[in-house]
Order: C-alpha cells, then sequence, then structure tokens
C-alpha cells in the first residue's frame, strides 16, 4: 500500500483524528490510544451482542481519499464501536492520508467498523496490504 | 559461525532498521514496517567467490550463502538457472545494439519466476519445522506452491477468490493441494487471508515467510550478473506487480556489487506495468514519492494488484538508480508477446507482454539510449494466459486435402508477397 513509508519528510501528522496538534509531528511512530469516553451517549453499533465475544486486535493499513483527510475518522470510529484505537504510524500529504492503525475490539465490532470505514470512502488493507498475491 | 544462523544475522525492519530474532515473522511491532533479512556480509565476503559460485550446480542454489536458507536447500532444488538469451532478432526490430532476455518462462517446475521465491519459502519452512505451507494468489503463486509442497511432500493450502477462472483453478489442483475458494470481493478475500495467515500455525509464505521468500528474487538478479559474464547491464527492464522483484534485482546488484563480484558500474532500473494497473508507474511519472491505490482493469492478470506492498521501495529504487516506469495498453501487451514469440520463439505471459511493450517504449522516447546493453526480465510462460492472445493471432488457413490446393495457396502467398516488396 501506499503507507506511511511514503513519508517523504512533508507534514506527516495523526490522520483524521480528533487532536489538533499545532506542531505536526515529522514521522507519526506515536501510539497514542483514541478509546472513546465510556459515558458516551451515543448507541454504539453491535455493543450489544458481542460484549460477551472474545477482544481481539486487528492491524490495518486506511487509505484516505482526499476529501475525508481533515475528518476525525478515527474519533468517529472509536465513538460509534465502544473500540480502542491505536495509531502506530501515519502520513499526510495535500492528496492522500494513510493510517496504520491497531483496533482493539470483538470480532463483530472489528468487522462492522471496517465495513463502516469503507462505506465512508477510506480503503482498508490488512498490515500485509496485498496477501493475495498474482 | 552461528549454526541456527547461517550467513543470516536477523531480521531488520526496513522502517525504523530494529532488529528481530529470525523466526516466521514479516512485520515491525512498533510501526508495523515490513521486515526484511540482513546477511553477515564480511563472512559471506570470505567464503564466496566467483570461482565457488561457479563449480556448483546451475540452480539458483549456487548463491545460496546470499539466500536465507541456513544449512542445504530441502525444497526446489532444481529451481532457477534459466536461460539468459542474447536476443538478436528482437534487438533489431527494436532498434538497439545489445538486448538480452531472461527467460523465466521456463523456470522449474510451475513455469514462473515465482518458483525461485516458493522454494526459498519452503526450504526454509521445513528447517524452521513447518509441515503446512500456504498462499492466497490468483495465479502463479498459487500454481508453485501446490507444485513445490507436491514435491516436497508438505501440505499445501491454497487460497483463491471463488471466481477465478477454472483453467487457473486446475493448473492448482492437480498437485493434489488443498485449493479452497472464497466467495467476496478483493478486499474481503485478501483481510480473511491475512487473518487465517494469523491465526493458524502455518508458514503463509507471502505473509510470515515474506521476509525470507522475497530474497529469492535475488537469485534472477545474480543470474543474470553471471550470465553476461559477470557485469551489470545498463539497463534492466523489469514488470511490477507487488514491486519485489524490481528492488530484490536492485539489492542483488548491490550485494554482487558489495561482495566484489561485480564492477560498481552505473546503472538503470526501469519499471513496467500495464496501463490498467498502473500505480507505481503512474506515481513515478507524476514525480510522486507514493502511489495510489488503483482497481485493476487489465490483461495483465499476474500484474493486477491495485496496492503494491513494495510500491513505495520500488519508487526509491527506480529514483535511486535513475530508472523510469511505463505502461502500456491491453494492445500493447498484446503486442509485446508477439514480438518476443516471433523474434526470439520465446511464448511469454501477459506480464512479459507488458516488460517488452514498456522497453519499446522507453527506448522510442529515449529513456533507454539505442547503443547501450538492455536485460529484459521475462517472468511467465505464455500457455498460462492463452484467453488474453485468443481471437487476436488470426486462424489457420484451411485447405481441402489436395496438393493442387495447396500449391495454389503457396503461390498466392509469394505472388503476395512480392507485390508488398514492390
Amino acid at each position: 500500500m501506499a503507507s506511511s513509508r511514503q513519508n517523504t519528510g512533508k507534514t506527516t501528522t495523526k490522520a483524521g483524528t480528533a487532536s489538533k496538534s499545532k506542531t505536526p509531528t515529522k514521522k507519526a511512530t506515536t501510539a497514542k490510544k483514541q478509546s472513546t469516553s465510556a459515558s458516551a451517549k451515543k448507541k454504539r453499533v453491535g455493543q450489544r451482542s458481542s460484549r460477551q465475544e472474545k477482544s481481539q486486535s486487528s492491524r490495518l493499513w486506511l487509505m484516505y481519499p482526499t476529501r475525508l483527510i481533515t475528518k476525525p475518522i478515527i474519533w468517529q470510529l472509536g465513538r460509534k464501536f465502544d473500540m480502542v484505537t491505536n495509531v502506530r504510524q501515519a502520513s499526510v500529504t495535500g492528496e492522500i492520508g494513510i493510517v496504520c492503525l491497531e483496533l482493539e475490539g470483538n470480532r463483530t465490532q472489528i468487522d462492522e467498523a471496517i465495513k463502516w470505514l469503507e462505506r465512508q470512502g477510506i480503503r482498508v488493507e490488512p498490515v500485509e496490504i496485498n496477501v493475495l498475491d498474482a | 559461525m552461528d549454526k541456527s544462523k547461517g550467513f543470516m544475522k536477523a531480521l531488520r525492519c526496513r522502517e525504523c532498521a530494529r532488529e528481530y530474532p529470525l523466526r516466521a515473522d514479516h512485520v515491525c511491532e512498533f510501526d508495523f514496517g515490513p521486515l526484511e533479512v540482513v546477511y553477515d556480509y564480511d563472512r559471506i565476503k570470505a567464503t564466496l567467490s566467483r570461482s565457488l559460485i561457479e563449480s556448483r550446480e546451475k540452480t539458483m542454489w549456487r548463491y545460496r550463502e546470499l539466500l536465507p536458507i541456513v544449512g542445504e536447500p530441502s525444497v526446489g532444488v532444481e529451481v532457477g538457472y534459466t536461460p539468459l538469451i542474447r536476443a538478436n532478432n528482437l534487438a533489431r526490430r527494436l532498434g538497439v545494439r545489445e538486448l538480452w532476455v531472461k527467460n523465466d518462462a521456463v523456470n522449474y517446475p510451475s513455469l514462473s519466476f515465482k518458483d525461485r521465491v516458493v522454494s526459498v519459502a519452503l526450504s526454509r519452512a521445513r528447517e524452521m519445522g513447518f509441515t503446512t505451507v500456504a498462499c492466497a494468489s490468483t495465479g502463479n503463486l498459487a500454481n508453485s506452491v501446490a507444485a513445490n509442497a507436491a514435491a516436497a511432500g508438505m501440505q499445501a493450502y491454497v487460497f483463491i477468490p471463488a471466481d477465478l477462472e477454472h483453467s487457473k483453478v486446475v493448473n492448482s489442483l492437480v498437485y493434489g493441494a488443498n485449493v479452497i475458494g472464497i466467495k467476496g470481493h478483493y478486499d474481503e478475500v485478501n483481510r480473511l487471508c491475512a487473518e487465517i495467515a494469523g491465526k493458524f500455525g502455518w508458514a503463509f509464505v507471502n505473509v510470515n515467510m515474506r521476509p525470507y521468500y522475497a530474497e529469492g528474487s535475488k537469485s534472477f538478479g545474480f543470474e543474470t550478473l553471471e550470465q553476461l559474464g559477470w557485469r551489470i547491464p545498463q539497463h534492466t527492464v523489469a514488470c511490477m506487480a507487488s514491486g519485489s522483484l524490481l528492488t530484490k534485482i536492485h539489492k542483488s546488484y548491490e550485494e554482487c556489487i558489495q561482495l566484489g563480484l561485480v564492477p560498481s558500474t552505473p546503472y538503470k532500473i526501469h519499471g513496467a506495468q500495464a496501463t490498467g494497473c498502473a500505480p507505481i508507474s503512474n506515481a513515478h511519472k507524476a514525480g510522486l514519492d507514493f502511489f495510489k491505490p488503483v482497481k485493476p482493469d487489465t490483461i495483465a492478470k499476474s500484474l493486477a494488484i491495485g496496492t503494491p506492498a513494495d510500491g513505495f521501495y520500488s519508487l526509491k529504487v527506480m529514483q535511486k538508480t535513475g530508472g523510469s516506469a511505463e505502461d502500456v495498453s491491453d494492445n500493447e501487451i498484446r503486442e509485446g508477446i508477439r514480438m518476443l514469440a516471433e523474434c526470439e520463439g520465446i511464448f511469454s505471459e501477459t506480464a512479459g507482454g507488458v516488460t517488452v511493450g514498456v522497453a519499446k517504449k522507453l527506448i522510442e522516447n529515449g529513456q533507454i539510449p539505442r547503443d547501450e546493453s538492455i536485460v529484459l526480465s521475462i517472468t511467465g510462460n505464455g500457455l498460462k494466459t492463452l484467453d488474453a492472445v485468443m481471437g487476436h493471432l488470426g486462424r489457420p488457413r484451411e485447405i481441402k486435402p489436395s496438393l493442387r490446393e495447396f500449391e495454389a495457396l503457396v503461390k498466392n502467398e509469394s505472388r503476395g508477397a512480392k507485390s508488398a516488396a514492390i
């Protein structure tokens, strides 16, 4: 994937998060957990049916199209699905945003979260990128 | 020498350079960057020489110190050392002085360069104690894993999209592999395979074995240098799917320079893609150091990877060596296949048509000078992609079982040829 391996020394920051850091980090290898408040009142998808399921983590590359670069997608994801989101690497240019994200939740939550991300227009790849080779 | 490591030192993250033990793992825990095998080059230099290499069997394993195994290879021991032919007819057609074709269309046993990477991955897997191997693939990789695992007596699981053409499935089924079709679109299949790879304790060749697997491509470069008389061609054209082959050819050239096996001379590595799936070529031409994923739509199925894992590193190699990238349409791919077949008697799969087509373009636009040495990388056999050329090669002329009719046909043709000459 065009990953944060694409980092070129251009401005690189945590893409689409709710944080508004004024100083862009050069290569965001920070591991900031963005779990949402437990008291969030909004309805959370997949919460009831999946609470008993075992928690697991999923490592993904998210690729943001230009129109979504400034949106706090990861913050929304954490709130909506009540999951732990952990940005491990990110790169943002004027055209594209790439985030390496670790998602922690149960199976149903992760599946639904990925579907939701795709519905927003974000491309979601496993950390291995093209596992399905030619 | 540490007998558990051979000439390897560690796995190292290509992003942050953190090192890890030589286990079946592929991603850095810190930043999820890809891991790569690093070697003890001082020890290799003290051991490996041209004469030692030349004294060995003509297989890819004659460079074994530079491949990631500890002991002797146990899978695919006959793989590699495919012909490097001086392509004079094609050179004349393209108007260049020195042209070579490295022909992995005849690689053993499954007729593609994937036999190199798979035999390394399986040899390493076996010495690590794995008995089951797996891969997710739509073509050559699946065939190679199935074939090499069968020969090695290993259990193989091959994951494919459920809607894959039956002709391609047969090439894996025949070896007795467990072929599993997964229903769903590409991204879903891709993610599920990543999950399966993480969950089962198998050697998944292009996932947890990837650092070892990818190194097998270097043998393509080593052989090229040796077969050229231990020199580096001024131009190498390689097709790009994930981009791994191009980066590993570069690594092989650099290793040979470092070990003193070839003199350090300037060279350029050029990347070739199909226009219907050209994320790396597009990025290079636009002067970007990142690529945008695409949805593949090309007859070159073996190059149809819209989000290439090594795309970023391929761009870096082309930038570093001064190479170019180009892409060609489906018709240009067919023309490339035909040109190679008519001039050199080599029937390549669509990826080879891409390489030839792109080389033609780069020569015509001056990015490859006509008086410099050029190597074209042909990675798979045309018998695997017959559908791509079917209906585009004309039909045989038919006659009744009559000598007179045949004589008339020959006469007509020679008349036609004469008038064409006039």
